[in-house]
């Protein structure tokens, strides 16, 4: 039963996100607020700690065709409005996650099929010296955890 | 059935020994693996580049979808079998 809960969940929210990347449903009132916040690419706000879910970005991307980043501090979440295949980031983030401040929590990818990290994810982690990070397809809804150390089992 | 965390562990050392151990160790400092469930598998990727990342001095960081891995790897490992499937 707890199987079928979960595949039905997996199921709707693909449904969901097909429908908004195709134009065809909105997002929630929660999530375009959110988007208000950041409405053009390589935007950013810092939002209350923890008012970011890893889904909300899939359903940014999906609206928007863009990829969206999660970073967390201490007392903040951040997010980040990325371009059709990139996030860019520069200035006062940059800064921030040089000097460890921010986490990257997730971003997204448009992987129809399975989501595989880039050389450009590896080195970010590498770079704040963070083990792990999660990717979601803004097409599928699937996550999956992206690690820049092979042999850490 | 296997947890998830057993198929990855299954998945990501399947595809080092694909790829090959000497070969990941080389280049582990330029390497990367993931895994995620997709219904009842786990999918495991490894990856190595050979170029190598020049950190000093730069101002920026990119996370991007353009992949070009040198060496990789994918596999499946399904979760009620164990068998696992290179793609």
């Amino acid at each position: 039963m707890k199987d079928s809960i979960t595949l039905s969940s997996s199921a709707s929210m693909q449904v969901s996100l097909d429908a908004i990347f195709n134009g065809n449903a909105g997002l929630t009132e929660h999530r375009k607020r959110l988007l208000e916040h950041v409405p053009n690419s390589n935007d950013w706000a810092a939002l209350p700690l923890g008012s970011l879910e890893t889904k909300d970005i899939a359903y940014l991307s999906a609206a928007t065709h863009h990829e969206f980043a999660i970073l967390r501090g201490k007392t903040k979440d951040i997010l980040f409005h990325g371009t059709e295949r990139h996030c860019f980031i520069t200035g006062e983030l940059f800064d921030l996650l040089k000097a460890k401040k921010l986490r990257l929590i997730a971003h997204s990818h448009s992987d129809r099929g399975r989501i595989i990290p880039s050389q450009d994810d590896r080195d970010f982690l590498t770079y704040i010296g963070q083990k792990s990070s999660t990717i979601i397809s803004y097409i599928t809804g699937v996550e999956i955890e992206f690690s820049a150390d092979i042999f850490n089992e | 059935m296997l947890s998830i965390l057993q198929a990855k562990k299954l998945g990501i050392n399947a595809c080092i020994d694909k790829i090959g151990r000497e070969l990941c160790e080389k280049y582990s400092d330029r390497s990367a693996s993931s895994y995620g469930q997709y219904g009842d598998v786990v999918n495991c990727f490894v990856g190595l580049s050979t170029t190598s990342f020049h950190s000093e001095n730069i101002d920026n960081l990119v996370l991007t979808e353009e992949k070009q891995w040198d060496y990789f790897a994918e596999c499946s490992v399904d979760l009620y079998s164990g068998e696992i499937i290179f793609l």
